[in-house]
């Protein structure tokens, strides 16, 4: 109770007046001429009579009073001097102020999302319909209402913050741009009810096509939000889905995932172009029924990676999402030499490798430079030469190597293992993907023991005892793979693996992977793998057609912002060029760096939804009300109204009466 | 003012007057004062002192009796023309004739007729009293003298004041007469006095009310000071519409006590404005004669 008064008390001390627009009180001018004329009125016109006989008569039948006589004229004069006043006040639009009551703060949420980038028959866009409708709500609004600007495309941002400027706004609205991403007018709402709190009335007023999830719709029937619809219902066919991944059978090999939809109540046909490189990799024509969905998995070839682009020659409102993006890697043939001093396996390992494909075997007395795999097989060299290095079936220590206390092996071997069998594997390597060896006997299996100077150990396989059976070692001057056990002598199982083993390893030596570069979608945050050099300070340059930006790097791990347009993105290592550079320069440079300095990345917008361009026919939004009060202005008018007749009644008593 | 297409019109008015009322209307009165006169009226009695050259020796030789013959005796007749020149006669609407323009003329034009009948005529401007005086005068030969003195007329002095003229007019006037009073009767005291003294004084009195339309039926409203253009008096009211009706209702009331007077004692009246000619007002006169 005590509160309560306090606030009312608050209230009256809040409550004043102020004028919207001072500036036309010029207008009170008026008044001065409006004086000019009743004071020259005011001297009585001379008229002569023949005779005063009839109207001496006259108003002696009908005495005026003295003193109403003499006020008549000035209350006249203070009369229209006050219609002028009112509406002159009427004119510069008093408000009042009521810090209690009256503060009032609009949001403008205008969403740019792709589907806000449709056009109508005119070749006006969504987005500017929308930005043409936020300005003339802007415009009518009372200019000490806080106002805030946000977008809704991708992601929710602030582009103006709170504020009482509205040419400020009218800035922000000028440089909103579109966005290739989805609606995310949900999250915007709640940008804005943040951004204000909840101490103010608030409107939040969101200009959108309302391309947003059924289960998302309910926000927008918030009592504080005021949906203005734009845009009419438009056919479109969309690219919904499309992923490219090598395929595991063949290293030469990749499948293409594409999805297609008809949001439209016609069916549609058209072709699907896939290019690579710009080099035309298939046309495949496609019909798609009134709602319905086409989809395809493509198979194709190629040693050569790089980007894959799919586009549909079908006309439509929407061009964003008539083509998608996708990065296909590279395979490069790598080079092996195989030092052997034991003949069957020495041809198990040769065939193994032979059937591998992008692999040269190189004769074991060639040492031509280049190669980019030494395999031993049953031999230690007295040095470990230095790139990638397998050895399989060592038959004793390793070579030494300098350390603190002098020159120790590189490995120690343990006896050969009664029952080598395989009782746990590294599952989460990438050596031992789609392999699976546990329980499989190890024929003369022994433990390795890797000193740790070599560098970065990894059992892969380890025996019941606990003993390394098979070994990866990340040692600075290249990979390093010790598998102590003698394939011929090994299990059935391991046998049939070890190509699989071979083929893992391969990979693993010439830092391939198979797995998947999914093409990223807008406005959705995603991880991007990264297996390239070490980037400085764990942060790599992410370059856009937006520009460059740096991203942390966690484990291997990049975590860029959504993305807010499509096309090809390009992770670095070094620090990218100056965000000054334009984008076709960064691109040459990225032909100077090494592969595993930068891995390129697609961006879709792949959303069913924001490809909708059917607009729902929505009930007219009923406009928030703008103030608890009516507008002084318009008691001013009707104040001078009723002044008006005030001397309209005047008049006529003085001359109808 | 007075130009030759006046004069004709004149001409034409006194023609025309005699074939309407042959003499009935100003001029050719006779008198039954026995006299010069060659008509014979009747007889009467001889009384001693009698002239006897009336004698009528002939009923005297027949049955004795002594009867004195009596003759008719043409007498001419007065005609005063009492014309107000009070600066209320200045008055005018626009595009019009003053109310003395009019009277002026009307004047000039009974005094043609009058003297083209051999009357006598006199004219007499007044205001609060008399002003100018054209004596009396006969014959046609005087038209021109009395046009220049009527010409020379100007509107000037005080408040009408038709009793103490009528009362000086009928002390200096021994000769009774007609007397056609052309006025706007603006008197504060009332046009009845001075009537009635001339009636008292056996002259026959003729009325010729003058005045403007605007006068009649006055069209400004508003704050608006209002000057009697005779007293000089201001009077500073507020005219409305209720004031308008009031004062029409109030001018009808005067006129219409003007025409009961008039019609009462037998005056003949005639009301006009500035608007029509005087010829148009003469011959409502003349028509209004011969009806009567």
């Amino acid at each position: 109770m005590a509160t309560n008064r306090l606030r009312r008390k608050e209230k009256a001390n809040d409550s004043n007046m102020n004028l919207t627009s001072p500036d036309r009180l010029i207008w009170l001018w008026v008044v001065v001429p409006i004086v000019a004329c009743y004071l020259l009125k005011t001297r009585l016109r001379r008229r002569p009579v023949a005779t005063l006989l009839f109207w001496d008569q006259i108003f002696e039948e009908t005495p005026q009073r003295a003193w109403w006589r003499r006020l008549r004229h000035w209350v006249s004069l203070l009369v229209q001097c006050s219609i002028v006043c009112l509406l002159v006040a009427a004119l510069s639009d008093p408000i009042r102020i009521n810090a209690a009551n009256d503060r009032r703060a609009t949001v403008f949420i205008v969403d740019n999302s792709a589907s806000m980038q449709a056009k109508d028959d005119l070749g006006i866009s969504r987005l500017q319909k929308a930005v043409e409708l936020a300005r003339e709500e802007i415009s009518a609004g009372r200019p000490r209402d806080r106002m805030a600007l946000l977008t809704a495309g991708s992601t929710a941002e602030v582009v103006v913050g709170v504020t009482d400027f509205a040419p400020e706004i009218n800035r922000g609205l000028d440089a909103i741009e579109a966005t290739d991403g989805p609606t995310r007018l949900p999250e915007a709402i709640q940008v804005a009810r943040r951004l204000i709190g909840y101490e103010e009335a608030l409107t939040i007023r969101v200009f959108s096509d309302g391309q947003i999830a059924d289960d998302e719709k309910e926000i927008l029937d918030a009592d504080d939000v005021v949906l203005t619809t734009v845009g009419t219902s438009r056919d479109n066919v969309a690219i919904t889905g499309f992923q490219t991944r090598r395929t595991l059978s063949d290293p030469l090999g990749y499948s293409i995932l594409v999805e297609l939809q008809n949001f439209s109540s016609e069916p549609a046909a058209g072709r699907l172009r896939l290019t690579l490189q710009g080099e035309l990799v298939d046309v495949i024509p496609w019909s798609i029924s009134a709602d319905g969905v086409w989809e395809r998995t493509i198979s194709a070839t190629s040693q050569q990676g790089g980007v894959l682009q799919a586009s549909i020659d079908y006309v439509d409102h929407l061009d964003v999402d008539n083509r998608a993006t996708s990065i296909l890697s590279a395979r490069s043939p790598v080079s092996v030499r195989v030092i052997s001093n034991r003949g069957e396996a020495d041809w198990y390992l040769r065939s193994v490798l032979q059937s591998i494909p992008l692999l040269n075997t190189v004769d074991d007395r060639d040492d031509a430079v280049g190669h980019g795999l030494t395999v031993f097989c049953g031999v230690v060299p007295d040095k470990l030469p230095d790139g990638p290095v397998m050895l399989v079936g060592p038959p004793k220590n390793g070579p030494p190597i300098d350390s603190d206390n002098g020159s120790v092996p590189a490995w120690k071997l343990g006896p050969p293992l009664e029952q080598a069998f395989v009782a746990q594997q590294h599952d989460a390597s990438p050596l031992l993907q789609h392999v699976t060896l546990q329980n499989t006997l190890m024929g003369s299996g022994r433990d390795v023991q890797v000193a740790q100077q070599l560098g970065t150990v990894t059992t892969l396989l380890e025996a019941a005892d606990g003993s390394s059976l098979f070994v990866a070692v990340d040692r600075p001057k290249g990979r390093l793979l010790i598998l102590s056990t003698d394939i011929v002598a090994g299990d059935l199982p391991l046998r049939i693996a070890f190509p699989v083993l071979m083929t893992n390893a391969v990979n693993w030596f010439a830092h391939r992977t198979a797995d998947l570069i999914p093409a990223m979608q807008t406005g959705k945050t995603a991880t991007i793998f990264w297996e390239g050099s070490s980037p400085k300070d764990n942060q790599l340059a992410l370059l856009t057609n937006s520009g460059r930006s740096l991203i942390p790097v966690s484990q291997n791990h990049a975590f860029p912002r959504p993305f807010r347009h499509t096309g090809i993105a390009a992770l670095l290592v070094e620090p990218g060029p100056p965000s000054d550079i334009p984008t076709d320069r960064y691109r040459r440079l990225l032909g100077d760096l090494d592969d595993d300095q930068y891995k390129l990345v697609a961006v879709n917008l792949c959303d069913a939804e924001e490809s909708n361009l059917r607009v729902a026919e929505a009930e007219p939004s009923s406009t928030a009300p703008t103030s608890s009060h009516q507008p002084l202005w318009l008691m001013l008018v009707a104040g001078g109204f009723i002044v008006v007749l005030i001397e309209w009644g005047l008049f006529n008593r003085r001359i109808v009466a | 003012m007075f130009d030759s297409n006046f004069i004709q019109r004149l001409e034409y008015l006194s023609l025309l007057s005699r074939r309407m009322f042959r003499g009935q209307l100003l001029a050719q009165k006779r008198t039954m004062q026995s006299g010069s006169g060659i008509e014979f009226a009747d007889h009467r009695e001889y009384h001693q002192g009698d002239d006897l050259r009336y004698l009528d020796w002939n009923v005297y030789a027949r049955h004795g009796d002594l009867l004195l013959k009596r003759f008719q005796e043409e007498e001419d007749l007065h005609v005063y023309l009492l014309l107000d020149t009070s600066p209320s006669m200045d008055r005018s609407d626009a595009d019009e004739c003053r109310k003395l323009d009019l009277a002026r003329q009307i004047a000039a034009a009974l005094a043609y007729i009058a003297l083209s009948d051999l009357d006598r005529v006199s004219v007499l401007t007044f205001d609060g009293q008399i002003r100018h005086v054209h004596p009396l005068t006969r014959g046609k030969d005087h038209i021109v003298t009395l046009l220049r003195f009527l010409g020379s007329l100007q509107c000037q002095g005080d408040q009408t004041d038709l009793k103490a003229v009528a009362s000086d007019f009928v002390r200096r006037t021994p000769q009774t007469g007609l007397a056609i009073v052309i006025s706007d009767l603006f008197d504060p005291a009332g046009f009845e006095h001075g009537l009635d003294q001339l009636r008292h004084a056996r002259f026959e009195p003729h009325l010729i009310q003058v005045h403007t339309q605007q006068e009649a039926n006055p069209d400004f409203l508003g704050d608006t000071a209002l000057v009697d253009c005779e007293s000089r008096l201001e009077r500073q009211v507020t005219v409305t519409e209720q004031s308008l009706t009031d004062y029409k209702r109030l001018f009808d009331n005067f006129v219409g006590a003007v025409e009961d007077y008039c019609r009462t004692y037998g005056i003949s009246h005639t009301r006009t404005t500035t608007e029509v000619p005087f010829d148009v007002v003469l011959l409502k006169m003349m028509r209004a004669a011969a009806v009567g």
